[in-house]
């Protein structure tokens, strides 16, 4: 992850840009798996005999099941009709999560800086994201 | 229409989307929605549904470029991520609450707002007089790499930055998209950050602002995934080719071209919301 080539840094302290090169790394792991989620969703879907275009003109809210963590969970692994969008379902849920892992990885960089008022900060912005996705847990 | 040329058409819609965004700097998002509400016809609620899913997604994937450039600030962004996550909380919980007329409308006068913005050249202030004794306190602070060597920065009028960030975190709850064109606002012109600091910083927060709003719109049922499908993957593709293009492209006629085609959008959406079409 971090360029053996480079020049040693004058102090061994864990730095801003060592704290960003890993933050972007577990960004483009997060975006990368749930890419890949989505896209084996996607032609899964593509695969079943009973294809509809949804009616996406009016709004009616998508099927209860896709509405929670738990449901996302459940359709993405049974096998029955509406596995394919539980699966693509599923993918946008690990978007959705990749920029809260990268929030708790700052919380735990900051500590490894001892900057302890970014601790704070960030632990701030990762409880309020938290609270964010509650609707999604109930 | 088959449910594989709908998909194909979403999703090559989508990669022009994402590349002109990234080309332009304006995000993939803030032309998704106007396409998906007045070509395909799609409601409102799951148009900014798979916006935010997408501007998640190249927010994301866009980063690791910027990292390695040294420009972003780590700092900066997560202190103004306590303001643009509230926010977003807030358009969020507003989306559910005022009609798609208003949606439309104020969806209309952002967009004007980002065409406008995108040709604001890229000039950098004069060196602070003086610290700002918020911004040293939280250590607002940094420094860019430049042919001449690191140029040091601090933030001014901390507030006001954080109040403009409050409000751009509410427009990307409401409207599903990254708000990029406020948040370069409220460091640029308003803390007086270097642009390219207040740009790459700017794409950073974008994805953790977006993820404050998904588990409403999720819960809503706002996110229907064969339509988010081929729209996240095609903006994510197109604006990692922009990326890559960007480094020897001349992007001025583009900007041009694209920011007509934006104010016609905006043009369309104000007016639907208004005559209540949408």
């Amino acid at each position: 992850m971090r360029d053996e080539t480079a020049p040693p840094k004058k102090s061994s302290r864990f730095s801003d840009q060592d704290l960003e090169n890993e933050v972007a790394t577990m960004l483009r792991i997060g975006v990368t798996l749930s890419a890949l989620i989505v896209l084996a969703g996607g032609l899964w879907m593509f695969r079943q005999p009973h294809r509809a275009v949804p009616e996406l003109s009016h709004f009616h809210a998508v099927e209860p099941a896709l509405q929670s963590f738990r449901g996302v969970f459940a359709a993405a692994f049974r096998h029955a009709p509406g596995q394919s969008r539980g699966i693509m379902q599923l993918g946008l849920l690990v978007l959705i999560a990749t920029p809260v892992l990268r929030v708790a990885l700052c919380v735990v960089g900051f500590a490894r800086q001892r900057n302890w008022l970014y601790v704070a900060v960030s632990a701030v912005v990762f409880l309020v994201l938290l609270w964010s996705l509650l609707p999604a847990a109930a | 229409m088959h449910l594989l040329s709908f998909a194909a058409l979403l999703f090559s819609t989508s990669i022009l989307a994402g590349l002109l965004g990234s080309l332009t700097g304006l995000g993939g998002g803030v032309v998704l929605v106007p396409v998906l509400v007045l070509i395909f016809k799609v409601d409102i609620h799951y148009a900014i549904g798979a916006s935010l899913v997408s501007v998640i997604a190249t927010s994301s994937g866009a980063a690791v470029a910027y990292v390695k450039e040294g420009l972003s600030n780590v700092r900066i962004g997560m202190f103004l991520e306590v303001a643009t996550t509230v926010g977003a909380l807030v358009g969020a919980w507003l989306t559910t609450h005022v009609t798609t007329h208003a949606i439309a409308v104020v969806f209309g006068i952002v967009l004007l707002y980002s065409a406008i913005g995108s040709f604001r050249q890229a000039k950098d202030h004069e060196a602070p007089e003086a610290a700002d004794a918020l911004a040293t306190k939280l250590e607002l602070a940094g420094s860019f790499p430049t042919p001449d060597g690191p140029v040091a920065y601090t933030a001014r009028r901390v507030p006001a930055g954080f109040a403009v960030m409050f409000g751009a975190g509410t427009l990307s709850g409401l409207l599903g998209i990254g708000s990029g064109a406020v948040k370069v606002l409220a460091m640029d012109q308003v803390m007086k950050l270097p642009f390219k600091v207040s740009t790459t910083t700017s794409n950073f927060m974008i994805g953790v602002t977006a993820a404050a709003s998904a588990g409403v719109y999720l819960s809503r049922g706002y996110i229907d995934p064969t339509l988010a499908m081929p729209v996240m993957l095609g903006v994510l593709a197109g604006s990692l080719i922009g990326t890559h293009l960007l480094m020897r492209m001349k992007v001025s006629t583009l900007k041009m071209l694209f920011a007509t085609v934006i104010v016609a959008l905006a043009g369309e959406m104000i007016f639907n919301g208004v005559t209540g079409r949408i």
